[in-house]
């Protein structure tokens, strides 16, 4: 998969470059507005990652472009703003997804992932991994072809997994990205062993080929079994 | 104390000690002048006596009808030498024609006839009675000291309203004044040069205090902005490290606490951004949002957090309250509140959670009541400082209950209370 990160802050584009290859993705760098098209109009990606603010103009421009050559590249709008209305212009414009500064790597790598997965297999927005299917729009688990019920934060805990395998998680990261904005100043997180521990016990009555490992006590991991 | 009723309480002070200085001269000056008379006429009068006296003419006789008396006396030569030869005095004398003591004005004038003896002529004339005088003066003086006074008053009242509107004008304005709105330009209607100067004074200061709020708001904003790209390359590379394989235990935990610092600095930094675009009047869109809803949603969430301290909230009150106002800032209106109480509560302690009518209300246990004056400014940290808080959750819920003129108040009355109106 191909990948144009149009990026003037060179630090933020050189740590996304690796990040990505590391991942397994070719990636080619813009860092301005008439490189960024240049390079648009010569070759062709999958993906673009899309900075807003760029010497020599807007990043929105640079989607009205791409959306205007009629090509199937899906764009992600990466933002320092993380305004609503920049959010609804990109997304009105075309863009596929969009992502505030500053993110985590591994929410890049899944956010790309999931545009991806949607404009491959149609409609089919399920993450798979061995006999592990989930889809987050019915809020479905199937493990073997059967479904497993589970509860809200369970399932949201999975999803979070499910996009990130092979990363180690903080439980802090997990945990803010799962109860949102209400664990900012928590010192303690048994909420998080009490869900994980039913989720992981889930998993294995139910015989699925992944788990959530323990890591060093302060993470976890979601690997193959 | 209003500026007008300073003149009036000067007009009447200054006034009152001008007049009692004017009445006592003018009480002086009368009754010299009425003496003076009365002093010319004896003086005619004894004269008249005197010269038919020595020239051997029938004097008048003491009981004339005119209210004059005199009586003749002879004395020593050594009494005439021991007074003065003509002597003013006043004195109560009995008047004859009335029959009654009377104020009287009272001549003695030695002389001495022909056979060298020495008389005395006593010649009075009934006068003013000087209390009576006084009385008359003070009863006028009074009268015309209110008539001066509410004459002055009215006039300047009307001079000083009518010329003064101006300042009045401006007063009004520096009132409605709200840093960083829309203000109307100062007032500046005027010909008076020195009402000009303060008005165009007042209007390069406001202009000027404008511009330094719009530069702090932005330099928040922007600072704020600038470092979401840095933190957000901090964040990749600790979190690409943290993926290598030969990564210690030692060095995984350590590059782990460097996260879990630089996530609260990334926190910190949004809850500023934040701030200040709720301060710029950004979130224009609008909806009708429940309340009650966002409560039970957020209560929920810090039971299951804060359980471990054994922490609970009880919900009571109306089953709905809706209130219209952006849809995000609401719920993290609500949710800062009840996470306030519930960081601060202590260990198996309860929140209490209250909506009656158009009021929110949460409660936690406290010892001590904190300072209301300073608790929802930014950064301000309670006595008992918590690791990892912001300081900065309050101040966003003042911020957004000032946004929609919501009140927003803090009392203790043995356990913290913050309450909402909507």
């Amino acid at each position: 998969m191909k990948i144009l990160i149009v990026e003037d802050e060179a630090a933020l584009q050189n740590l996304m470059t690796r990040a990505l290859r590391k991942e397994g993705f070719v990636v080619e760098n813009a860092v301005d507005f008439s490189s960024a098209v240049d390079k648009l109009d010569v070759y062709v990606y999958d993906c673009v990652l899309l900075d807003i603010m760029l010497p020599g103009g807007s990043g929105l421009d640079i989607l009205s472009h791409i959306k205007g050559m009629n090509r199937k590249v899906n764009v992600i709008i990466i933002s320092a703003k993380d305004s609503i209305d920049d959010k609804v212009r990109g997304l009105e414009l075309g863009a596929d997804d969009y992502l505030a500064k500053p993110f985590h790597i591994a929410e890049l790598v899944a956010r790309i992932r999931s545009v991806a997965r949607r404009s491959q297999a149609d409609g089919d927005f399920a993450f798979r991994l061995g006999n592990v299917v989930l889809e987050p729009e019915s809020r479905r688990l199937m493990v073997a072809g059967r479904e497993v019920p589970l509860l809200k934060k369970e399932f949201d805990i999975l999803k979070y997994f499910m996009q990130r395998p092979e990363h180690l998680v903080d439980k802090a990261v997990l945990a803010e990205a799962v109860w949102g904005d209400h664990i900012d100043q928590a010192d303690n997180f048994q909420f998080v062993y009490a869900q994980m521990k039913n989720l992981r016990r889930k998993l294995s009555d139910a015989g699925a080929d992944i788990e959530i490992k323990a890591v060093y006590g302060f993470g976890y991991k979601l690997t193959g079994r | 104390m209003k500026f007008i009723y300073r003149i009036i309480l000067w007009l009447s002070a200054l006034m009152l000690v001008f007049m009692t200085v004017w009445g006592i001269f003018f009480y002086r000056a009368l009754a010299e002048e009425i003496v003076d008379e009365t002093d010319d006429m004896l003086e005619s009068y004894s004269a008249d006596i005197i010269v038919k006296w020595l020239s051997g003419v029938e004097i008048p006789a003491i009981d004339n009808g005119s209210n004059n008396t005199y009586y003749i006396r002879k004395v020593s030569p050594d009494y005439a030498a021991s007074v003065p030869r003509i002597s003013y005095e006043d004195a109560m004398i009995f008047i004859a024609g009335k029959g009654e003591d009377e104020a009287a004005r009272i001549r003695h004038h030695i002389f001495m006839d022909k056979d060298n003896s020495y008389y005395e002529l006593t010649v009075a004339v009934p006068s003013f009675e000087r209390q009576d005088l006084i009385n008359a003066i003070l009863q006028w003086m009074v009268f015309l000291y209110f008539i001066l006074l509410v004459a002055c008053i009215g006039i300047t009242v009307a001079v000083v309203e009518y010329n003064f509107r101006p300042l009045k004008a401006l007063v009004e304005w520096v009132k409605s004044y709200v840093p960083g709105k829309k203000n109307a330009p100062v007032p500046c209607n005027t010909k008076i040069s020195e009402f000009r100067t303060i008005a165009v004074a007042t209007q390069e200061a406001a202009d000027r205090f404008e511009r330094q709020y719009e530069l702090q708001n932005q330099f928040i904003g922007n600072a704020s902005h600038e470092l979401q790209t840095p933190l957000a390359v901090c964040t990749g590379r600790i979190e690409m490290l943290l993926d290598s394989d030969t990564l210690t235990r030692q060095q995984a935990e350590e590059l782990t606490g460097i996260n879990r610092t630089l996530q609260r600095l990334v926190r910190l930094n949004r809850t500023l951004l934040l701030m200040t675009k709720i301060d710029n009047g950004q979130f224009m869109e609008t909806s009708d949002t429940d309340i009650v809803s966002l409560v039970k949603d957020s209560a929920e969430m810090l039971d299951e957090i804060y359980g471990y301290k054994g922490m609970r909230s009880e919900i009571s009150g109306d089953p709905s309250l809706t209130v219209r106002m952006n849809e995000q800032l609401s719920s993290i209106l609500v949710s800062n509140l009840l996470k306030n109480a519930f960081v601060h509560g202590p260990s198996d302690s309860v929140v209490g959670i209250s909506v009656r009518g158009r009021t929110l209300t949460v409660t936690n246990d406290g010892g001590a009541p904190l300072d209301k004056d300073r608790i929802f400014k930014r950064f301000y940290q309670g006595p008992d400082k918590k690791e990892g808080s912001s300081g900065l959750g309050l101040a966003l819920v003042r911020s957004i209950c000032d946004r929609y003129s919501f009140s927003l108040e803090y009392f203790y009355d043995g356990r913290h209370n913050f309450r909402v109106v909507f």
